[in-house]
C-alpha cells in the first residue's frame, strides 16, 4: 500500500510532464489528421516542424533564442496563476517593459558599462511591473477582474509604444523605431550556436525559473501564495494577509513580463521597434498551461512551444503550407492539457468520468 | 385505506465506492400515512430516499408505486409521479422572492413567457389550503429559516407532490417552530397527503409518525407502529453500541451530564473574554451584531444558540478577527483585541473553527501537511528566514494527526483523498494545536454520527477542565444543553439573554430563540 502511495506521489509530481507529453501526442495525431486535409504527408509535416525547430545549429538557435522571452512570459503567468491570479497582459508588459529598456540604455549611456548593462533591463522589468498595478489595484479596490483589465491594457501598451515610437521616441528614421542602443548595453553573445550565436539571456531564464520554483515551492512566503489561490478565505483566516500577496505577486508576474522584453533588447533586437512582441506574451499563456503552471517545468514547455513557433516560417518553406498551421496546432495542446486538468481521475475511470459527466445527473455525495 | 402498500421498495443496495450505504433494506409506505425514518447519520436514511427520489440510482433492489413497478432516473420522472423531496441543504436563491423560489422551473407559461398573476394566484390558493403565511414578495435571503423552508415545502406542493419526503426538516428550527411544522404536516395528512419524514429527534417522531421504521449502519432494523412500540426501544434500536445507553430521550442525559458539569465548575473564575457595546456589520446574508455585550468566564464552555442566521456568524468572524468592527471594544484578560488581526489573535491563543470547516478552513488541493501548517508557517520551528523545514514539518505534522487517529496513508496525499468525516479531523486537529487560551466552534459536530458527536463532546470536556475556553456555536439545542455550562441566546444580531444549562428551561430559552421576551 505505501508502495503504491509513493508511486502515486511520484506521478502527482511529474504531472506537469504527463499532461504535456499526453497533450503532444494528442498534437501529433492531430497533425496527422491536419496533414491529411493540407494534402501533405503526415509524416513530412511533423518532420518539417522538428527540422524547422531542431534540424541545424541555425534552426536550433532560433528556437533558444525565441525560449528567452517565452520562458519569461511562461514564468509570469504561472507566478500570477499561483497566487490564484490570471495575468494575460504579458504582452504589453513585455511591450513597454522592452520600450523603456531601449530608452533608458539610449539615454543613460554615459553610465559606466558595469551599471548600464543590468540596470537597462531592472528598468524594463520595473516598468512592466508598473503596468500591472492598474490592472491589480482595480482588482483589490473595484472588484474588476484582472483578466479583462489585463487583456485591455495589453492595448493600450503596444498602441502607446507605438505612438512613442514613431514619434517623441523614435529614432528619426521612416521606420517606427527607436535609436540602437549603445553597444556597453548589449548582452555579448556567449555560445557560438549557428550564424546567430547566443547571449546568456537563456540561461538567465532558466536560473530564475529555478529561483521561482524553489521560492514558491521550499519557502513559507511561496506556501502563502499557494494558499491564497487554494482557499482565500482560509488564508485569511489564517492570519495571511491575502491581498498584500496577490498584489506582490502580480507585480512580480508584471516585472516577468517585462524583464522579457529587456532582454529582448539587449540580447536579440538591440533596439526597439513597432509590433515589437509577435505574440510572446499570449504563448506565455500556453507555455504556463501546458505544463499546469508549475515554474520548475516550464522549460519543457518552453522547448516546444519555442520549437514550434520557429519552425512556422520552415513551413512555409519546405511544405508550401501557411504557418499559421502552428497556431491550429498551438490551440490543440492548450485544449488537450485543460480537458485533462478537469479529470482528477486517471485510467479507466476517467473515461468513465468523462461519460458520466456528459450524460448522468451527478450523484449526490453521502450524508 | 386499501391493504396494498403506495410505495414498496424491495431490497434496496447502494455502495459508494467500498461502503455500502443501504444493503437489502425493504419498507413499505401505506397511502395517507406519516411515516418516519430514523436512524444515526450515516445509517442511509438519506440514501434511501434520494433513491426514492430520483437522485441516486440504485445498485439493486426495486421500487414499486402503487403496485407497479418504476425506476426514476432523474428526480424530474420521480416529480411526474406525484414524489417530491425537500432536502436536508435548502436549496434557495436569496435574490430572488419567495414566489419565484417556488414556482422556479415550473412556471406557468404562455409562449415562452412567464404568466405571473396566474402563477401567484395558483399559489395563493395553495398557500390558504394549507394555512401557510409565506410573505411571497420578500427576498429569500431577508426572511426567516422557517419560511425558507416552507418555501421548500410549496415547492414541491406547487408541484403537485403527494408523496413527500422531508430530510431532517427540523434540525435548524426553534422549538416553536418545529411544533407549527409538525401541526403543518398534520394538515397535510388529513388532506390525503403521505409524508416520509426523516429525523433523529424521536420525541418529534413519536408525536407526529404514524408507523416508524429503523435504519442502523445501512441496514434495515425493522418498520413499527408506533402504538406498539416505544421511545427506549426504538432509541436502543438504532445506536449499535452498548456504550451510550437510550439516549435519544435526552432529557435524562442532559440532566445527568449539567450536574456533573456543575460539579466541575467554579463560577468564581474571572472573565477572559469581554465584549463591549461591539458593532459589526453583516456578512454576507448574515446579519452583523448591534451594541453585543457579552463575558466569558476562563474555562468554561459558552453555548450560543439561535436560529440560523440571527448574527451568530458575525459574532464569531468578529472574535476570530475576520471581520472587523465598527465600534465597541473586546478585552482578553486584560488587553484589548478588537483591532488585532487573525495572526495576532492566534499568537495570542484565540483560534477558531469555521461552520463549514472544509470550504473554509481547508486547502483540499495541497498535501496534509500542508494543511496542518497552514496558520503556523511562520512558526520558528517550521522555518528559518523563510526556508520552510519539510522534514520536521511532515513530521510533527504526522504526530498530530496519529494522535487524533486520523486515517491516512501518507502525509503527502492530497487532503481530498481523505474521506469527509476525516477531512474534518484534519482541520479540528490544527485548530486545536499550538499555545490556546480560547477556541471558537462553529458547528463542531455537524455531519458528525453519534459516536464521532460523543468523541468531540468528551474531548472539549476534558480540554475544558484543563483551563481552556470554549464558545461553541451550535443550531442543536440540544447539543448546547448537553454540552455548555451557559447557553446564550442570540435573535437579530443582540444576545437575548444568557442562563447557566443547569438551570436553563427549555421554553424560555425556544422563546428568546424567536425575540419573544417577558
Amino acid at each position: 500500500m505505501s508502495v503504491a502511495k509513493g508511486r502515486q506521489i511520484i506521478r502527482e509530481k511529474l504531472n506537469p510532464l504527463i499532461s504535456m507529453v499526453s497533450a503532444l501526442a494528442v498534437g501529433i495525431l492531430f497533425c496527422m489528421v491536419l496533414a491529411f486535409f493540407l494534402g501533405v504527408g503526415s509524416f513530412d509535416l511533423i518532420s518539417a516542424i522538428w527540422n524547422g525547430a531542431w534540424g541545424g545549429s541555425n534552426a536550433a538557435a532560433t528556437t533558444l533564442s525565441k525560449a528567452t522571452p517565452l520562458l519569461l512570459t511562461g514564468l509570469s503567468v504561472s507566478v500570477a496563476y499561483q497566487a490564484g491570479l490570471l495575468n494575460i497582459g504579458c504582452e504589453g508588459q513585455l511591450t513597454l517593459g522592452a520600450l523603456s529598456a531601449a530608452c533608458f540604455a539610449i539615454s543613460a549611456s554615459r553610465l559606466p558599462e558595469l551599471l548600464l548593462m543590468p540596470l537597462t533591463v531592472i528598468v524594463g522589468a520595473l516598468v512592466g511591473g508598473l503596468w500591472a498595478l492598474p490592472a491589480i489595484w482595480l482588482r483589490q479596490k473595484r472588484n474588476i477582474h484582472e483578466v479583462v483589465s489585463t487583456l485591455l491594457l495589453n492595448y493600450v501598451a503596444i498602441y502607446l509604444a507605438d505612438y512613442l515610437v514613431r514619434g517623441p521616441l523614435g529614432d528619426g528614421s521612416a521606420m517606427a523605431r527607436t535609436a540602437e542602443i549603445p553597444p556597453a548595453s548589449i548582452w555579448p553573445v556567449w555560445w557560438k550556436l549557428g550564424t546567430l550565436g547566443l547571449t546568456a539571456a537563456p540561461l538567465a531564464a532558466l536560473i530564475l525559473a529555478c529561483i521561482l520554483h524553489i521560492w514558491l515551492y521550499r519557502t513559507c512566503w511561496g506556501y502563502e501564495v499557494i494558499a491564497c489561490k487554494n482557499n482565500p478565505f482560509a488564508a485569511r483566516s489564517a492570519g495571511i494577509a491575502v491581498n498584500r500577496w496577490q498584489t506582490r505577486t502580480f507585480l512580480l508576474s508584471g516585472a516577468l513580463a517585462g524583464l522579457a522584453g529587456a532582454l529582448e533588447v539587449v540580447a536579440i533586437h538591440h533596439r526597439f521597434y513597432a509590433a515589437f512582441s509577435p505574440g510572446y506574451g499570449f504563448d506565455g499563456i500556453t507555455v504556463a498551461f501546458l505544463v499546469n503552471n508549475v515554474p520548475g517545468w516550464t522549460w519543457l514547455s518552453t522547448i516546444l512551444i519555442a520549437g514550434l513557433r520557429s519552425a512556422d516560417k520552415w513551413l512555409q518553406l519546405s511544405l508550401g503550407i501557411s504557418p499559421n498551421t502552428i497556431l491550429v496546432l498551438q490551440a490543440v495542446l492548450l485544449i488537450a492539457v485543460a480537458c485533462q486538468s478537469r479529470l482528477p481521475v486517471t485510467g479507466i475511470a476517467r473515461w468513465r468520468t468523462v461519460f458520466g459527466r456528459l450524460f448522468r445527473y451527478p450523484d449526490q455525495p453521502q450524508q | 385505506m386499501n391493504s396494498s402498500p403506495l410505495i414498496l421498495m424491495q431490497s434496496i443496495s447502494k455502495k459508494y465506492e467500498d461502503l455500502w450505504a443501504n444493503r437489502g433494506v425493504s419498507i413499505e409506505v401505506l397511502e395517507g400515512e406519516i411515516h418516519a425514518l430514523v436512524g444515526e447519520n450515516g445509517a442511509g436514511k438519506s440514501t434511501l430516499m434520494k433513491i426514492l427520489f430520483g437522485l441516486v440510482q440504485p445498485n439493486e433492489g426495486s421500487i414499486h408505486l402503487n403496485g407497479k413497478s418504476v425506476f426514476f432516473s432523474h428526480p424530474r420522472e420521480a416529480l411526474r409521479a406525484g414524489i417530491g423531496m425537500v432536502q436536508q441543504q435548502l436549496l434557495i436563491f436569496p435574490e430572488l422572492t419567495s414566489m419565484e423560489n417556488i414556482v422556479v422551473g415550473a412556471e406557468l407559461r404562455k409562449w415562452g413567457l412567464f404568466k405571473k398573476k396566474e402563477s401567484r394566484q395558483k399559489l395563493e390558493k395553495l398557500c390558504r389550503s394549507f394555512g401557510f403565511d409565506l410573505p411571497l414578495d420578500a427576498n429569500a435571503g431577508e426572511i426567516s429559516f422557517a419560511h425558507r423552508q416552507e418555501i421548500e415545502l410549496l415547492r414541491v406542493l406547487y408541484r403537485g407532490a403527494k408523496i413527500l419526503i422531508l430530510d431532517e426538516p427540523s434540525s435548524l428550527l426553534a422549538p416553536p417552530e418545529v411544533d407549527r411544522l409538525l401541526e403543518m404536516l398534520r394538515t397535510l395528512r388529513a388532506r390525503g397527503h403521505t409524508i416520509i419524514f426523516i429525523s433523529h429527534r424521536l420525541r418529534e417522531v413519536f408525536s407526529i409518525a404514524d408507523r416508524i421504521t429503523v435504519l442502523r449502519g445501512g441496514k434495515l432494523m425493522g418498520t413499527w407502529d408506533r402504538d406498539q412500540t416505544s421511545l427506549e426501544r426504538i432509541g436502543s434500536l438504532i445506536v449499535s453500541g452498548a456504550e451510550i445507553a437510550p439516549t435519544e430521550n435526552g432529557d435524562n442525559r442532559n440532566h445527568r451530564i449539567a450536574t456533573r458539569i456543575l460539579e466541575n465548575h467554579q463560577p468564581e473564575t474571572p472573565p477572559i473574554l469581554r465584549m463591549e457595546r461591539v458593532t459589526a456589520p453583516p456578512f454576507g446574508h448574515e446579519p452583523g451584531i448591534a451594541d453585543f455585550c457579552l463575558q466569558i468566564r476562563a474555562g468554561e464552555i459558552f453555548g450560543i444558540a439561535g436560529v440560523v442566521g440571527n448574527g451568530q456568524r458575525a459574532l464569531a468572524l468578529v472574535l476570530a478577527g475576520v471581520q472587523a468592527i465598527e465600534k465597541g471594544q473586546i478585552w482578553l484578560d486584560s488587553q484589548e483585541i478588537a483591532d488585532f488581526s487573525v495572526a495576532e489573535r492566534s499568537r495570542l491563543g484565540i483560534h477558531w473553527l469555521p461552520e463549514n470547516s472544509i470550504e473554509e478552513g481547508a486547502l483540499v488541493d495541497l498535501s496534509l501537511w500542508e494543511n496542518m501548517l497552514l496558520g503556523f508557517q511562520r512558526s520558528p520551528s517550521n522555518q528559518s528566514s523563510g526556508w520552510l523545514h519539510k522534514t520536521r514539518i511532515k513530521q510533527w505534522a504526522k504526530e498530530g494527526l496519529d494522535e487524533r487517529e486520523v486515517v491516512y496513508t501518507s502525509i503527502s496525499q492530497p487532503l481530498s483523498s481523505l474521506s469527509g468525516g476525516n477531512q474534518q479531523k484534519v482541520i479540528l486537529t490544527r485548530t486545536l494545536l499550538g499555545p490556546l487560551k480560547m477556541v471558537i466552534l462553529e458547528q463542531p459536530c455537524r455531519g458528525l454520527d453519534i459516536h464521532a458527536q460523543h468523541k468531540m463532546h468528551m474531548r472539549i470536556r476534558s480540554l475544558s477542565r484543563t483551563g481552556l475556553t470554549f464558545l461553541i456555536f451550535s443550531y442543536d439545542l440540544e447539543e448546547l444543553l448537553t454540552l455548555s455550562h451557559r447557553i446564550g441566546v442570540m435573535y437579530r444580531g443582540q444576545l437575548m439573554g444568557v442562563t447557566d444549562t443547569h438551570r436553563a428551561n427549555r421554553e424560555l430559552l425556544g422563546k428568546w430563540m424567536l425575540g419573544i421576551t417577558e
